[in-house]
């Protein structure tokens, strides 16, 4: 018995000898390849910058640069590296078409190929290609990954958000029947992508969406500047919501816009002389609507807030205070008559920070 | 001694010798998972292009970071480090470096280079309700608008960064160390698994992966990833070779099951909320960092929450190692004893299933192999000894298993190589992997007893109640610079 364990374990040991010798010669290997791989690449992009360039500008054919990307391996890691980069800075319609040509002809024939792949990596590169190129040849195998529950939830969302690159209106329907269990992160990222018309469509379906998809709705109408009257309706709509998580983004929503409708304005002034009843987000956001959409009401309001319990709003407060005309004079006035000693304090600071910025000017 | 007593006395000492091998056998198995783990994950992610994390960067809807820095006697190395976090592809972020009654010229060294004026009236954010040391002053700066310095008596780290909690604006922070140099993505990379969190689904620590600069080429706060190498001195190489261990293998295994007892201090972001309703930073331990975690794991527990405590590999921060064995004994000695103060204040979470997982598992882990570890191992020589003296030993056989232990644990530490050619790629040239290999193969002849010295060492202090301090690390600073002037040479280690 005692012999046959020794033994075992003697096996065991050239076992893990020679598993150490093959790790280290797999490693030696990566490394060395790795290396080469990346001169390779390095000297071919200083090549093709210069060659796609001006491929990419003028009529200058890129079948020749296609066939090279195909065959050799290098190649085309460097024509998809540096049609990344490019498409990136930006361009007119037409050198981003000659992209997207010298993408298809380059990689075209692999791209339906691993996105069904058995590695995970080519399945996520080959979404993220189609996504950055938009190529939208490739929408329905798209929507079929989207509705694929083998993949992994990173997978099908970044399909979806692929699909939103794409102005598919595919994504409408998955927002309505799925949207609800998704981030907020994974909301955005589907809606920032959307054009203008989806958009418009999304506003019109507002009422039908999830309560998460309708926050990332008004947030993302926000970073997208939309100045239409469609907009700053819902806008307005949302802000005499009985959910105060949608006032608080319609707040935010139409302190970026600076203008709100007179209607929908005089029945939030009813809500914010109650203030105090507000929560605290409803609150930072109510200061900064005051301080982006002036009215001669607000600063007695701000005032009251430099008071309130949560550090982050007698901030917002004063900011928003601080548009408002004679600044100074009011400064001073907090300083000396404010029964909060907290709004005393930050109404100091404020002293010190413009009267320092007015020495350096 | 008569033969009875001796045959008790052998058959105790074949006893004794099964749990060895029982605890070795669970100890390597238990590694070995974390290597299966942590090799599935990154083999997986390997090579997806990142594109994604620029979305993540430009993103309107990135949350604000305060970075907090904590500095002791950092005049070398603290405007190289705030420079490289200036530089930081990020939305909207502040740095906050608090200067924590040095004796050498930080405060001074940061005035001067950025330009900082004093401040009378700074208003206090967040209400850590925690005595802090006094601030004797507060700095801003005319050229950065978002790098404050706070110069405040001497209170160890955990006190500073208290003070950095309640100076701070912003919902989330980064504590990072004064000798930090970071890669200019690392924040944007620590803060997806917040981002991307479920509904429902709460993520309230991060931590990324520590590296080693010692050696690397680091010119103007900035690292250059190209040229990153493994230091020539052996005691620095080691010390590569145990923070990939303990980074990629360690720490992305434990959090693939949810076990991560620790973010590294160089480097974690937390929710301010949840820091400040577990009473922020602990000022009377030297592990402040792993406390706070198992604390923070508590209060999830507690309150029956959800949240999750997150690790990624992909961010890494570098930092200064020590070059010497003075200093890399005090170094380990004080991690061994913040270990031991950690577990001590939070027993009541050990084996406890209230606090599920991390009382159950994590606990336990940390305490019998982490923190009891060198005195099982020396416990197990002992105990061969013992069986060679009573004859009950079977000294073919424990020559065999001895090497094949050794070998295996090389085999894991090899093992940690692999995982940096799949996710990392810094050290690429084969000569680097080559001396990484022989340093594994020859760990457990040099490095290891070694080690295991000095976590007896702190075994010790920590159950005398040892008082604690930073520990004065020997700066030989990170830049070219900084290193051309002391020793008149290039950096290479």
């Amino acid at each position: 018995m005692s012999y046959d364990l020794l033994a075992i374990v003697w096996r065991l040991i050239v076992v893990v000898l020679v598993l150490l010798a093959a790790l280290y010669l797999y490693l030696a290997a990566a490394k060395a390849r790795y290396r080469r791989a990346k001169r390779l690449v390095e000297e071919r992009l200083v090549f093709a910058e210069t060659s796609l360039q001006r491929s990419a500008q003028t009529d200058y054919p890129i079948d020749d640069l296609a066939a090279v990307a195909r065959k050799n391996r290098y190649w085309l890691e460097a024509t998809l590296e540096y049609c990344v980069r490019r498409i990136r800075l930006g361009g007119t319609n037409e050198e981003k078409k000659k992209i997207r040509q010298l993408v298809r002809a380059s990689y075209g024939d692999r791209i339906r190929k691993h996105l069904t792949s058995r590695s995970w990596a080519n399945r996520m590169n080959a979404m993220l290609y189609i996504g950055l190129f938009e190529l939208d040849e490739y929408a329905a195998e798209l929507a079929w990954a989207v509705d694929d529950r083998r993949r992994t939830e990173e997978e099908r969302l970044l399909g979806l958000r692929t699909l939103a690159v794409l102005q598919r209106r595919e994504v409408l329907t998955y927002l309505t029947e799925e949207g609800g269990a998704l981030s907020d992160y994974y909301l955005r990222h589907i809606l920032i992508p959307l054009g203008e018309p989806l958009l418009r469509e999304s506003i019109e379906r507002f009422s039908s969406w999830k309560p998460v998809v309708q926050y990332n709705l008004l947030d993302v109408l926000r970073i997208r500047h939309l100045r239409d009257t469609l907009t700053l309706k819902l806008f307005e709509d949302a802000l005499s919501s009985d959910d105060p998580e949608l006032r608080v983004r319609a707040l935010k929503g139409i302190a970026n816009f600076g203008y709100v409708g007179e209607d929908a304005e005089a029945s939030y002034m009813e809500r914010i002389a109650d203030w105090k009843a507000m929560t605290w987000s409803e609150k930072l956001m109510a200061a900064k609507f005051m301080g982006s959409v002036p009215h001669d009401r607000y600063p007695e309001w701000l005032e009251q807030m430099l008071g309130d319990t949560h550090y982050l709003v007698r901030h917002q407060a004063m900011s928003s205070l601080m548009e408002y005309p004679d600044r100074e004079k009011r400064l001073r006035c907090i300083l000396e008559s404010h029964v909060d000693r907290y709004a005393r304090d930050l109404a100091m600071e404020m002293i010190e920070r413009y009267g320092y910025g007015q020495h350096t000017a | 001694m008569d033969n009875i007593r001796l045959e008790w006395l052998g058959n105790v000492t074949e006893m004794l010798a099964y749990l060895m091998l029982g605890y070795v056998l669970a100890v390597i198995g238990f590694y070995t998972l974390l290597l299966l783990l942590a090799t599935r994950k990154l083999a997986k992610e390997r090579n997806v292009i990142p594109v994604q994390l620029e979305e993540v960067q430009h993103s309107a809807f990135t949350p604000p970071l305060s970075i907090l820095v904590p500095a002791y006697n950092e005049e070398v190395n603290i405007v190289d480090s705030v420079r490289s976090l200036l530089g930081i592809n990020y939305g909207l972020f502040e740095i906050i470096v608090v200067n924590d009654g040095s004796k050498d010229r930080t405060v001074d060294v940061m005035i001067e280079h950025f330009d900082m004026f004093p401040v009378r009236n700074k208003v206090q954010w967040s209400g850590l309700r925690k005595e802090t040391k006094p601030i004797n002053a507060v700095y801003s700066s005319r050229k950065h608008p978002n790098l404050l310095l706070v110069d405040k008596e001497n209170g160890g780290k955990a006190d500073a960064l208290n003070v950095g909690i309640n100076l701070s604006h912003y919902p989330y922070f980064v504590s990072l160390d004064g000798d930090t140099v970071l890669d200019p993505n690392a924040f944007v990379r620590v803060m997806k698994p917040i981002l991307e969190a479920k509904p429902g689904e709460e993520i309230i620590a991060t931590g990324g992966s520590i590296g080693i600069v010692n050696g690397s080429p680091v010119v103007g706060g900035y690292l250059k990833q190209d040229e990153v190498v493994l230091p020539r001195n052996p005691l620095v190489a080691m010390q590569v070779i145990e923070y990939l261990r303990a980074f990629l293998m360690g720490r992305i295994g434990l959090s693939e099951m949810n076990l991560l007892l620790i973010i590294s201090g160089a480097f974690g972001v937390f929710r301010k909320d949840w820091v400040i309703e577990a009473g922020g930073y602990e000022t009377g331990t030297i592990g402040e960092d792993m406390e706070l975690v198992v604390r923070l794991h508590r209060l999830i527990r507690e309150k029956k929450s959800g949240a999750q405590i997150a690790y990624v590999p992909d961010p890494v921060c570098w930092t200064e190692a020590p070059e010497t064995l003075s200093v890399l004994k005090r170094q380990r000695t004080r991690w061994h004893r913040g270990l031991f103060e950690s577990l001590w204040r939070h027993r009541v979470m050990m084996m406890n299933p209230k606090y599920g997982r991390i009382g159950m598992v994590a606990m336990p882990y940390f305490l019998l192999v982490e923190l009891f570890g060198p005195i099982i191992e020396v416990f197990g020589y002992v105990t061969v000894a013992l069986g060679y003296a009573f004859d009950v030993l079977n000294v073919p056989f424990v020559i065999a298993y001895a090497l094949l232990m050794l070998l295996y644990g090389s085999l894991l530490t090899s093992g940690t190589v692999l995982l940096e050619e799949l996710s990392l790629r810094k050290y690429n040239r084969v000569f680097d992997v080559t001396r990484m290999m022989l340093y594994a193969l020859s760990e457990s002849f040099w490095y290891r007893p070694i080690m295991l010295l000095y976590r007896w060492i702190g075994f010790i202090q920590a159950v005398r109640g040892k008082k604690h301090g930073w520990g004065d690390m020997a700066r030989r600073g990170i830049s070219v610079s900084a290193n051309r002037n002391q020793d008149g040479k290039g950096v290479n280690g």
